[in-house]
């Protein structure tokens, strides 16, 4: 009995790590901005996840994960942060004003990029619309993930795209 | 509820993504049915998600490493023993085992070491008053030789300059304690002599009482009367009489009789030459590099390993010849700089080499030749075929050819009214240093303009000009960037700033700012001479080999700055700023094992994997000294690159500058750079109030674009 539970839960916790560990990966690495990172992140998610009560997060095991998750990334961004220069940070804040190289030409050959109108969006906006459309949360789901408002993370993704609509009007007009 | 649609309620957006409750739902549904503008935004909305969507599904999903998952799985299983690579967890745990099992096992080496040795010195003693009271001679050369050694050390490392090694010598061997003592150190000793020595020198001289028998005897050099026995008695015997006569005053009052003494003496006479003091000497190496640990680790703590691996590595450079020791296990700051100039150097000289093996007198005549040939070259209109001939002429090193084809040049083209260059040295372009075996690097701080301004002239002319007159360093420093500002009093601020190659999208770009602090204006009357902001200014670029592959410093190529660097005392004045790029190809792992497996003598440095510095592309460490003062500051600067990270339109600027220089210079690593590319990426990046010299640059991109489609150029 006890063994059959065990192999059950051992079989939950695999399912997860192969729905979510994709998604959760994605997600660290928006946060930590880099993949060693957010592999260390996601590794340390499920390794707490082992330690927990499965029974409990019944029906929330998306919500909890990437709870867990952005936790720890932002853990390791303050850490890393904290190493960074004064200098260097007020820089890159003050002069957000072009994309790379490669992608400041690529807006020129072709201005009707989502991704790039997505990318230029605040971080949060971004954060939520990720999380809302590529990983299919709900806006309450969300909510707990980010420790926002239900109303909170409505407004930010109606913001977000809103700014999107305005950006592809010329695209979504064609296609009319 | 208003039947007015406002399109900032969120409500639109969540009745679109269908996030509303049912009453709420039924609200909006009625709006909707009454304004086309709500419709319409229902629609757009459910658009751009379906665009964001599909976007999104393009993205790939990345995966756990398999050292990741691993971990994972065995916290699942704890009964799967199979163990393909140790965790991090289970890593860690027998790290911390380690030391345990090593002081034990250290414990039961010095454990029956001692029992030997108590053992052994209960048997020796039990014989030695035999010995030394029958024969003493009867000891073994070699083991007389040995102990003077050992007593020869202290000699020195007293440094008394009166007291030499050989007056020691025969008292300490002549002392019956010693002699045993000695008998005992050699059943003890490993076969290297020179090991043993180290480790007893600090052992002896930290005993007490060795060190109050030094100080009696430096004492009783001076005042040799108040030693006990006669000393006049045997000085009849020596011919070395003053030498007795310290030896006597090294030894303890009391301690001898009559008749050891003379025995001394008769060994001393008997033995056959005296011992040279460079080998005392020898062991001052070994304490120099003890004193400078603390400077390796402070430049190399970094990126690498524990210091011990590495002071492994450098004690066999040691072995193996100095350079590479500095190269790979690291320097202290003030030397690192030099060093990899050096190497830089070497690195060229040796290609020179391989192009043309000869002499240094014979590489000046031809530097001198080719200078002439070169110059004339440039005078021929032909820009691009003249440059692949003269590669082909470089690599064939054919000096007879050459000379013929430039006395026939001249000949034809002598009356040509053309620009004639500057400078005319061949500068050989920098290569990619693989990080891992050169982790460090740096560029003068203090870079013209001269370049620009020369190219300017060049293109205004209708010419391309000749590769050797373009600098790009100069090109990048002859425009204004919006560096931030040197806080805190602070006199430099450093900016690094990291992203794509334009011109290889598998490299990465690395754009370095040193912005000096500017002095208020009332000091700044013209009268006064303004005073450097620093003295003794040292740049330090530091790459970390697990990010790092190769790094290429783009321009600063020329011998030119070695021999200026010199001479000025490396000074930063107010206001002054530099840029420089860095092209930076990612570490791979095969290709660095490849590089490292070319030294059969060097032991590759491990990279330290739980460094909290790992994440770090390349750290800058500046050290300077404020004017008046003779303190070294230094202010250190880590980079980490973030993917989500945007470049400022300085780094698209420079980018673009420098590319336009490689185009100019032919580079071999051009990459896709082309002038349409360089254009494009100016405009983009040139601000939103281009100043005149970037309006310049775009003119000058404009015109060589031209220049380049006309037939014939």
């Amino acid at each position: 009995m006890n063994s059959d539970d065990q192999i059950n839960r051992v079989d939950r916790i695999r399912s997860a790590l192969g729905t979510y560990e994709g998604d959760l990966l994605r997600y660290a690495r928006k946060i930590t901005g880099d993949l060693g990172r957010a592999q260390d992140v996601v590794q340390e998610t499920f390794l707490r996840l082992c330690k927990q009560n499965l029974d409990a997060l019944d029906g929330h095991m998306a919500e909890w994960l990437f709870t867990v998750c952005r936790n720890k990334a932002l853990d390791v961004r303050r850490k890393e942060s904290r190493m960074s220069t004064m200098a260097e940070t007020n820089y890159l804040e003050e002069n957000r004003d072009s994309a790379e190289p490669s992608k400041a030409l690529e807006i020129e050959d072709e201005t009707m990029k989502v991704m790039t109108h997505l990318e230029n969006l605040p971080d949060n906006q971004q954060e939520v619309i990720r999380l809302k459309f590529q990983n299919g949360l709900k806006y309450k789901e969300i909510s707990t993930v980010t420790g926002l408002s239900v109303s909170n993370v409505g407004f930010l993704i109606h913001r977000g795209l809103k700014t999107l609509r305005e950006k592809l009007r010329k695209e979504l007009a064609a296609d009319l | 509820m208003t039947n007015d649609f406002d399109p900032q309620d969120p409500k639109i957006t969540a009745y679109a993504l269908g996030e509303l409750n049912p009453a709420e739902s039924a609200d909006m549904a009625k709006l909707l049915s009454q304004s086309t503008d709500a419709q319409r935004a229902v629609r757009d909305i459910r658009k751009t998600v379906g665009l964001l969507k599909t976007e999104f599904q393009k993205e790939a999903k990345p995966s756990l490493s398999k050292e990741h998952r691993h971990t994972i799985e065995q916290t699942l299983d704890p009964g799967n023993t199979a163990k393909p690579f140790p965790s991090r967890r289970t890593a860690n745990r027998s790290r911390k085992r380690i030391p345990v099992w090593i002081t034990a096992c250290l414990l039961l080496v010095i454990a029956s070491v001692w029992t030997f040795q108590s053992d052994l010195f209960k048997r020796k003693n039990g014989r030695k008053t035999e010995i030394v009271a029958d024969n003493e001679f009867s000891h073994s050369p070699e083991l007389l030789k040995y102990d003077r050694n050992e007593k020869n050390h202290l000699a020195a490392e007293n440094s008394s300059a009166s007291a030499s090694p050989q007056k020691d010598r025969v008292g300490k061997r002549n002392d019956s304690r010693n002699a045993g003592q000695s008998q005992q150190e050699k059943t003890l000793s490993t076969p290297s002599h020179s090991k043993r020595k180290r480790r007893s020198q600090p052992f002896e001289l930290r005993s007490k009482k060795n060190r109050d028998a030094n100080r009696s005897k430096l004492g009783k050099i001076t005042s040799p009367s108040k030693s006990k026995s006669g000393v006049s008695s045997f000085q009849g015997f020596s011919p070395q009489k003053t030498q007795t006569k310290n030896y006597r005053s090294t030894k303890k009052p009391g301690s001898q009789t009559v008749q050891e003494l003379k025995e001394g003496i008769v060994q001393k006479l008997k033995q056959p030459e005296p011992i040279k003091s460079g080998k005392v000497l020898q062991i001052e190496p070994h304490r120099e590099l003890r004193g400078r640990r603390s400077g390796y680790r402070d430049a190399y703590s970094r990126f690498y390993l524990t210091p011990k691996t590495s002071n492994r590595i450098r004690k066999q450079n040691r072995l193996f010849g100095g350079k590479s020791d500095s190269l790979h296990s690291g320097t202290s700051f003030s030397r690192s700089r030099s060093l990899q100039k050096n190497a830089t150097k070497d690195f060229f000289k040796a290609q020179k080499k391989q192009k043309k093996p000869s002499e240094s007198s014979k590489r000046k005549l031809f530097d001198s030749k080719t200078k002439r040939f070169f110059k004339l070259q440039n005078l021929d209109k032909n820009k691009k075929s003249s440059q692949a001939e003269l590669k082909e002429k470089r690599k064939a090193s054919n000096l007879k050819k050459n000379l013929d084809a430039a006395k026939e040049e001249k000949e034809a083209d002598l009356s040509d009214d053309v620009v004639k260059p500057n400078r005319n040295e061949i500068v050989v372009e920098n290569e990619f240093l693989p990080a891992m075996r050169f982790p460090n690097s740096t560029f003068p701080l203090d870079v013209g303009t001269v370049s620009y301004s020369e190219i300017v002239r060049y293109i205004s002319k209708g010419q391309l000009p000749p590769p050797s007159v373009v600098r790009i360093e100069e090109l990048l420093n002859a425009f204004q960037y919006a560096n931030p500002k040197p806080k805190n009093d602070k006199p430099f601020a450093v900016t690094i700033e990291s992203g794509k190659c334009p011109w290889n999208r598998n490299n990465t770009l690395v754009r370095i700012a040193i912005e000096g602090r500017e002095i208020e204006s009332s000091v700044k009357t013209k009268a006064t001479p303004q005073p450097p902001l620093a003295n003794d200014v040292e740049l330090n670029v530091q790459f970390n080999p697990a990010k790092v592959g190769w790094h290429r410093l783009i321009g600063f190529e020329d011998g030119l700055y070695e021999t200026e660097k010199t001479t000025d005392k490396n000074q930063f004045f107010a206001g002054h700023s530099v840029t420089a790029l860095y092209e930076i190809a990612p570490a791979n792992r095969s290709l660095l094992a490849g590089e490292l497996l070319k030294n059969r003598y060097v032991i590759p440095p491990k990279l330290n994997h739980r460094n909290k510095n790992r994440h770090e592309l390349l750290s800058i460490k500046l050290s300077y000294k404020l004017p008046g003062t003779n303190r070294t500051l230094s202010m250190i600067a880590a980079h980490t690159p973030r993917k989500s990270a945007s470049v400022s339109n300085d780094f698209n600027w420079t980018a673009a500058v420098a590319m336009y220089g490689l185009l100019l210079r032919n580079s071999q690593y051009v990459g896709d750079a082309n002038l349409e590319l360089v254009r494009k990426l100016a405009i983009t990046s040139q601000g939103k109030n281009p100043n005149h010299r970037r309006k310049e640059f775009l003119d000058l991109v404009e015109k060589t674009i031209e220049l380049v489609k006309q037939p014939g150029k």
